[in-house]
């Protein structure tokens, strides 16, 4: 009797927690609409467009044999991964295989390059000591905050004509920068990233660096070595928590941008669109391809979840050493 | 800011998530591998291989390249430690190539020439030659013709091309430079100098006659004597005695510049006037980079550590400057300029953004009839009565507490009046339309709403035991997914289908089932009747106990806003489901029932506008969520257990333990938060377009720019956008500076 009493009081607990009840609210609504894209993506065409992706059980009928189908206009007969199958083809189309690439070729030197620049950067900034250190350190994290968009314009100019300085109050220009014709192309895409991510890396890796053990520095500096055999021999393998964390960052920052993309690849061919590019024109044209934009845009957000789930500490820790980028 | 950052630098467990849901070292090897073992046979499936080969040999040369520089660099900085003159022989090598190679490159000097012969090319049409020196005299006199000739030589050295220009600078840098480390005086004195005068004979014969000054040995000489004499103070100034001669010869070489170079005009000058206005300042720069007796090991020292610091920060601070410094300053400048950049127009472009009806949209302030939309909206009056609401509970408690009359500051009354407020500025911004006021609108709800739910996940995922880690995770997953994918999966979402078929998106269908059930038992509705009553009675019971618990806490004490933010949400439904207004699902005129779907995102106009911010805090919720918790957790257990024995309920020990304590971090994430919303794009354009009256700053600001292509407006748009944020920036160095000092 005692312990079905308490085990009714458990229940009644149980049921009258309503801070649980909100939380677990929260996380299912916070949930439901990645649910619905992965499940729907499954799904054909006509079953996204008559019932919702919870009617997934009653799909009964669905061929389940791995590999693409060979003809895609079978009536009848579906397979699982049809959709996928269309959207990583070589399809001009709907194809995102191409535009996979092409964020990959964005993503990845844009996560390497400012790695290693701010890297430097930020040991200079934390352990050579030079005049102008503080206000020069200062004066770049006041950067972090400035808008993107403040810059595009003169960037765009840049990266299609070049940068030229006219000396004031003469007429004679000089070319600062030449014109690469580097829009439209993906190395403008990441040379705008690097210099966007510099504050960012540089507060990052320098708050990390500058709490390294002085005492560990100055003994090597002690024994003679300069300063480019202490960064390389023993502060950078020291950092590689926080330049883990910076790069998962950085990575997922430039995977996923769209601005910055939308504007320097603007005359480039559809080839060089990233992902995020790709998904945003399907989403402009409505019906033909909307049964293909859930497995689209699941391909899009797959290699970020991935990074983001199998280095979610490192992740983690980015996001509270720096939690002003944004 | 420092502080978290700091903190999580040493300290792993002040990580917001548990790490039982991150995969471990083998997993996460094996996924990563599989990835690009799929990646490389879908690649070769659909013939990207080639791509992808020539895209990561790219990468690798890029990269290769870069780093060679670098340790190129220090290689080069550790030479000097051991051998000056070699050291200084590389340095002026490159220096002069470099110095050369610029000059190549800016067409100053050039290539084309069979000596006496010299080719003309024009802007349009064809070269062509002349031979006749007069001619030659005649035609570059007149101005017009000039200007329009792109490259034309002289003889000399002209023949010099592309790749024999910067040669020729590495060698003379080279010579130079070793010169400048040598041991005797006299060769460290004469052999730059007359190099540099060497150099300088070289450009000027060189020189494109459009870029000949047209410069008077006196004015260069008097300019020298001038520089000379300011750097020459400025040492003496600072007390930089012993450097006293060589930046005098510094300055004179920069003098020797400005009185050559950028004073007299360009292009009427003769070969002889070039060789004079080249040749002075090399020959001045050579002899101060000889002047300097050998340097001992404190010189050596200072000279390697200064040099280090520029090498390391070279790369950064450039980037820094060509990619954000350099262009912010030119859209400030732009948009005072027209839609070309071409000329000045003052303040038309802000003027143009402030008075144009999208910008600031008062139309919708007052309705037809004259009356002011906002006083007949029910959110302004709930907001009001919300208001005074708080404060009548605030007097109340302080009331029953303390038998004064005064204002209580409990939880209780604020959170009321705190709710009041929000609702006030929604009535305000749905009557104010334009895309100034939607772009604070978004700023308002979005930070207020991500920060208050990731403040409630944060603390409610502490009592879930070992759910934690995965409820937040959950939660957390969005921030991985991209605005462009998150739009997306909410557009599939938000859309609603035909009222004959099924709903596809849960918003709809929950919409609509809530109206069935709110409807239950009418005619053509598949809900039983039962349903409806025993929903009724089950809310009737719980406001009920709802109202019982608030008396009891009332006459206790003790504060009760959860309980009475749960009374009146359940008022509410109570009252919605008796009065069958509730769902999507209403009843016809002629007795028949229809659902009724919502078009998110484009007809509930403006609140469409709430439903794209929705989207929004669906990702920045994780955010806050995970720093608030590291927050939370950091907050020392003996304060919270102090509160405990000193009898404060669990609220209390939030409200006045735990929040003061993490209200710094709720500063970091508001600030975080209002940064990433002033420049929302993505979300907008790819949900509505800027349709529907959505559009914010930053969609204008792409139209405006890129679409339209006017400059002027659109570097305005961008300097408002800047402005709104330049609070947040300012905060930030003047929190930098306390920190660093």
């Amino acid at each position: 009797m005692h312990d079905n009493n308490s085990l009714i009081d458990r229940i009644y607990r149980r049921l009258s927690n309503v801070p649980m009840w909100v939380m677990w609210g929260i996380v299912v609504v916070w949930t439901i609409p990645s649910l619905s894209l992965f499940i729907n993506s499954f799904r054909s065409r006509t079953r996204q467009r008559d019932s919702g992706f919870w009617e997934f059980v009653r799909d009964g009928d669905r061929d389940y044999r791995l590999g693409c189908p060979e003809d895609y206009n079978a009536p009848d007969l579906f397979h699982m991964i049809e959709n996928y199958c269309v959207v990583l083809s070589n399809d001009q189309a709907s194809g995102m295989l191409s535009s996979v690439i092409s964020s990959l070729a964005i993503a990845v030197p844009s996560t390497i390059i400012p790695i290693s620049i701010a890297s430097f950067a930020a040991y200079a900034f934390a352990w050579i000591d030079f005049k102008g250190r503080k206000p020069l350190f200062i004066g770049t994290v006041a950067l972090l905050s400035i808008p993107l968009q403040v810059a595009l314009i003169p960037l765009l100019i840049m990266y299609s004509g070049g940068a030229h300085f006219t000396i004031p109050f003469t007429e004679r220009t000089l070319t600062m920068v030449p014109d690469f014709a580097l829009a439209g192309g993906p190395w403008a895409v990441v040379l705008t990233h690097t210099g966007f991510a510099m504050p960012f890396a540089i507060f990052l890796l320098h708050n990390y660096m500058s709490s390294l053990p002085g005492e560990l520095i100055e003994s090597a500096r002690v024994d003679g070595a300069d300063h480019f055999s202490t960064f390389v021999r023993l502060v950078l393998p020291l950092s590689v928590p926080a330049i883990a964390a910076f790069a998962i960052f950085q990575f997922l920052w430039t995977w996923n941008d769209y601005l910055i993309a939308v504007v320097m690849l603007n005359g480039g061919t559809p080839e060089v669109f990233p992902t995020t590019q790709r998904i945003a024109n399907l989403a402009g044209d409505f019906g033909e391809t909307e049964h293909l934009l859930t497995a689209g845009a699941f391909v899009q957000a797959f290699v970020p979840l991935v990074v983001f789930f199998s280095l979610q500490r490192y992740f983690v820790r980015g996001l509270l050493a720096g939690s002003v980028k944004g | 800011m420092t502080a978290v950052a700091e903190e999580s630098a040493t300290d792993d467990h002040s990580d917001g998530t548990g790490r039982r849901f991150s995969l471990n070292g083998g997993v996460r090897g094996v996924v990563l591998t599989s990835l690009l073992l799929l990646l490389l046979y879908a690649s070769a499936q659909s013939d990207q291989l080639g791509r992808l080969y020539s895209i990561s040999w790219k990468i690798v040369l890029v990269v290769g390249l870069s780093a060679a520089v670098f340790v190129g660099a220090n290689l080069l900085i550790s030479q000097g430690r051991r051998n000056w003159a070699r050291y200084r022989a590389l340095a002026g090598g490159l220096l002069g190539a470099a110095g050369f190679g610029l000059l190549r490159g800016n067409r100053s000097v050039s290539t084309l020439v069979a000596d006496s012969e010299f080719i003309f090319t024009r802007d349009e049409g064809e070269p062509f030659v002349v031979v006749d020196p007069a001619q030659i005299d005649a035609i570059s006199k007149v101005a017009e013709l000039r200007s329009g000739l792109a490259e034309y030589a002289t003889g000399g050295f002209a023949s010099l091309g592309t790749f024999e220009w910067p040669l020729v600078g590495l060698v003379l840098g080279l010579v130079a430079g070793y010169a400048t480390g040598h041991t005797n005086r006299i060769i460290r004195l004469a052999v730059p100098t007359a190099i540099g005068a060497f150099a300088g004979w070289l450009i000027g014969t060189s020189l494109l006659f459009r870029n000949r000054p047209d410069a008077s040995i006196v004015e260069i000489v008097l300019f020298a004597i001038m520089g000379a004499a300011v750097l020459a103070g400025i040492s003496l100034l600072f007390g930089k005695r012993h450097v006293l001669v060589e930046r005098a010869l510094f300055g004179a070489a920069i003098g020797a510049t400005i009185g050559g170079w950028l004073l007299p005009d360009l292009g009427s000058g003769s070969g002889s006037t070039a060789i004079i206005a080249a040749a002075i300042p090399l020959a001045l720069l050579g002899l101060r980079f000889g002047w300097p007796s050998d340097r001992d090991a404190n010189g050596l020292a200072s000279f390697d550590r200064r040099s280090r610091a520029v090498i390391f920060l070279a790369p950064a601070l450039t980037f820094l400057s060509i990619n954000l410094v350099v262009p912010a300053v030119r859209t400030i400048l732009t948009s005072f300029l027209d839609r070309d950049s071409e000329e000045f127009v003052g303040l038309d472009n802000y003027e143009h953004l402030v008075t144009s009806e999208t910008f600031l949209d008062w139309r919708s302030w007052s309705g037809d009839d004259g009356t002011w939309n906002i006083l007949t909206s029910r959110l302004t009056w709930f907001g009001l009565f919300l208001i005074v609401a708080g404060f009548g509970i605030a007097y109340s408690i302080n009331w029953t507490r303390n038998r004064t009359s005064g204002l209580d500051h409990s939880p209780t009354s604020r959170a009321t009046m705190a709710v009041g407020f929000f609702l006030l500025a929604f009535a305000f911004f749905s009557v104010i339309r334009g895309t100034f006021s939607n772009t604070i609108w978004w700023m308002f709800t979005v930070t207020i709403g991500a920060t208050v739910l990731g403040l409630m996940m944060a603390v409610l995922s502490q009592r879930a035991g070992r759910w934690e880690s995965i409820a937040k995770s959950l939660v957390f997953m969005p921030m991985a997914i991209s605005m462009v994918g998150a739009s997306v999966i909410w557009r599939l979402q938000y859309a609603p289908k035909n009222i004959s078929g099924e709903q596809t998106g849960a918003p709809n269908a929950a919409w609509i089932a809530l109206g069935k059930l709110s409807n239950a038992g009418l005619d053509g509705n598949t809900y039983p009747a039962w349903s409806r009553w025993l929903l009724l009675l089950v809310l009737a019971a719980l406001l009920v106990r709802l109202g019982f618990r608030i008396y009891g806490s009332w006459q206790r004490s003790e504060g009760f806003a959860g309980a009475t933010v749960a009374l009146i949400v359940v008022g509410w439904l109570f009252v919605e489901f008796l009065t069958r207004s509730m769902g999507g699902f209403t009843v016809l005129e002629d007795g028949s029932i229809q659902p009724q779907t919502v078009a998110f995102r484009e007809e509930v106009r403006p609140f469409n506008n709430v439903y794209l911010m929705f989207i929004l805090i669906w990702i920045q919720t994780g955010f806050a969520m995970v720093i608030l918790s590291a927050a939370i957790k950091a907050v020392p257990e003996e304060l919270l257990e102090a509160a405990r024995i000193d009898g404060a309920s669990e609220s209390e020990q939030f409200f006045k333990v735990t929040l003061p304590q993490i209200l710094p971090t709720v500063g970091v994430v508001v600030t975080a938060i209002l940064v990433a919303v002033a420049k929302v794009f993505d979300i907008v354009r790819v949900s509505t377009g800027g349709n529907f009256g959505t559009n914010v700053l930053a969609t204008d600001f792409f139209d405006e720019a890129f679409s339209f292509l006017n400059r002027g407006v659109g570097s305005a748009i961008a300097v408002t956008i800047l402005l709104i944020v330049a609070p947040v920036l300012i905060f930030n160095v003047y929190n930098m500076q306390k920190a660093e000092a």
